[in-house]
């Protein structure tokens, strides 16, 4: 008999990640990397390379990344860049497969029906969406989407009365639960996330150390290791090449800006979903705001939404998930294993 | 003549003792084979017995009995099972269900949800349902 396997899966700009009902949950860099002749072919003994392997032989790598602010890349106009759009869907149908193949090595049952449910961002377009089930009914038996903070919501069992702030490395999403499904006046996404930390930070490290060399790779690997917000703390220091020589750069202040940058449209949209609330539960909501995706793991940065909330709401209360990485796709699983047979029966006969 | 007396004398006592030595081996030779003899019938049919007995315990319990008699038998059926599995397994995989499948219905009780939940997957379906639509209707 086939044995059927859900699977929870979060396709994010900066961070794939599945979580499965057989115990195995894991997650891969988003890129994908074609070897970009014989030779290299040869050395990496592969046709195809994923995540952190990418990274360390990309200069052998024909290097693809391919989501951009939470969505297959150029999805929104495929008629205008229809090579790098037909790529980006390649690369990503090929991430998954990866990903799905990295959760089912280990089932020794040969007829594995794969059923997942992924993540999509809160304001997804159709196209978007569509994208996404494209890519996935290739390579998984049964998939559906659904909104990102919704899974997160999901997966906590908070339906009702909660401000969901997911952050990850392309979009930030707010969603406001109250019991029913977001409509799109329940959710905001901004574009102010991960990758635009990244993009400040460079900036500003270019600025201060005009004669060091680096890259993004450099720098987001040192940002995801160091981000914080508060003012108090230690000095932070990054060996960067200086005419060949790691020297060590002061980035303190860098950092800190570059994390700031994404706090105003956050909680200019914690105010906009709180106030156009029902009055009579905007307390609830107020008390109930969960923070998650990795931008949650910058230090100091739910003190500083309190602090905001504190100042133009009269209270907040942030709380920080505990796994914030696989928080979304705990909750696409969740959401996959509760799904009714029937429920897939009717999108098959679709 | 005193010489051949001794020498007489020595040769009766040699001969004598040789011809008991001879006696004596036969008895022991002959009540050996009588002790075997009956050794033999007592308790080779009684040992016999035991482990014919043992045998029957041994090849009850490990199913050798079984095995044999009706190994042909099992290897057809488990041909047939093996050959029915796999194509319930092509069923399920293209989604044609047995009603009379338990193991789904097991699968169907864990899966089951309150009413609010259900109304929330409800709507994820649905929401999938419009975007598949669509996709038929570009297709």
């Amino acid at each position: 008999m086939a044995k059927i396997i859900n699977i929870g899966i979060d396709l994010g700009t900066s961070r794939s990640v599945i979580s499965c009902d057989n115990g195995i949950r894991t997650h891969v860099a988003s890129y994908v990397g074609y070897p970009k002749d014989a030779v290299s072919k040869k050395m990496l003994g592969k046709e195809v390379v994923f995540g952190e392997e990418c990274l360390k032989n990309r200069l052998a790598l024909n290097l693809f990344r391919p989501f951009n602010k939470g969505v297959l890349l150029h999805s929104d106009s495929s008629h205008d860049n229809q090579e790098e759009y037909a790529q980006a869907k390649h690369a990503a149908m090929s991430l998954l497969r990866h990903l799905t193949e990295l959760a089912t090595e280990e089932e020794e049952a040969d007829d594995l029906i794969l059923r997942g449910v992924i993540g999509a961002p809160a304001l997804a377009t159709i196209n978007n969406k569509k994208d996404l089930l494209d890519i996935a009914n290739d390579v998984l038996d049964d998939v559906m989407i659904a909104s990102e903070p919704f899974t997160v919501a999901y997966g906590l069992n908070f339906l009702s009365n909660a401000l969901i702030i997911d952050i990850g490395a392309g979009t930030t999403d707010l969603c406001r639960m109250h019991g029913t499904i977001p409509t799109e006046e329940d959710q905001i996404t901004t574009f102010k996330a991960g990758d635009h930390i990244d993009k400040i930070f460079l900036e500003q490290i270019e600025q201060k150390y005009s004669s060091a060399n680096f890259n993004v790779t450099m720098i987001k690997r040192f940002k995801e290791e160091n981000s914080f917000i508060s003012k108090q703390g230690e000095k932070i220091t990054i060996d960067l090449p200086v005419n060949g020589k790691p020297t060590p750069c002061d980035v303190t202040d860098e950092l800190r800006i570059a994390c700031q940058s994404i706090v105003p449209e956050i909680v200019e949209g914690v105010k906009d979903l709180i106030a156009s609330f029902d009055p009579e539960f905007q307390q609830y909501l107020k008390e109930n705001v969960i923070l998650a995706g990795g931008g949650s793991q910058i230090v100091g940065l739910k003190n500083e939404i309190e602090q905001y909330m504190k100042e133009a709401l009269g209270y907040g209360k942030v709380t920080k998930v505990e796994e914030p990485l696989y928080a979304g796709a705990n909750g696409a699983l969740m959401l996959c294993k509760d799904m009714p047979d029937e429920y897939w029966d009717e999108l098959k006969s679709k | 003549m005193e010489q051949n007396v001794f020498k007489k004398s020595g040769k009766y006592s040699l001969a004598t003792f040789e011809y008991m030595g001879l006696v004596s081996f036969s008895f022991f030779k002959r009540s050996g084979i009588a002790v075997a003899k009956g050794s033999k019938m007592t308790f080779v049919p009684a040992y016999q017995a035991v482990l014919k007995s043992c045998r029957y315990f041994k090849d009850k319990v490990t199913g050798r009995e079984l095995k044999k008699s009706y190994y042909e038998k099992f290897k057809f059926l488990e041909e047939k099972i093996s050959f029915l599995e796999n194509k319930v397994a092509f069923f399920e995989k293209h989604g044609i269900k047995l009603k009379s499948d338990l193991s789904t219905d097991k699968q169907k009780q864990k899966k089951e949800v309150s009413a609010d939940k259900k109304q929330f997957l409800q709507a994820i379906l649905n929401d999938n349902k419009f975007v598949m639509g669509l996709q038929a209707a570009t297709a």
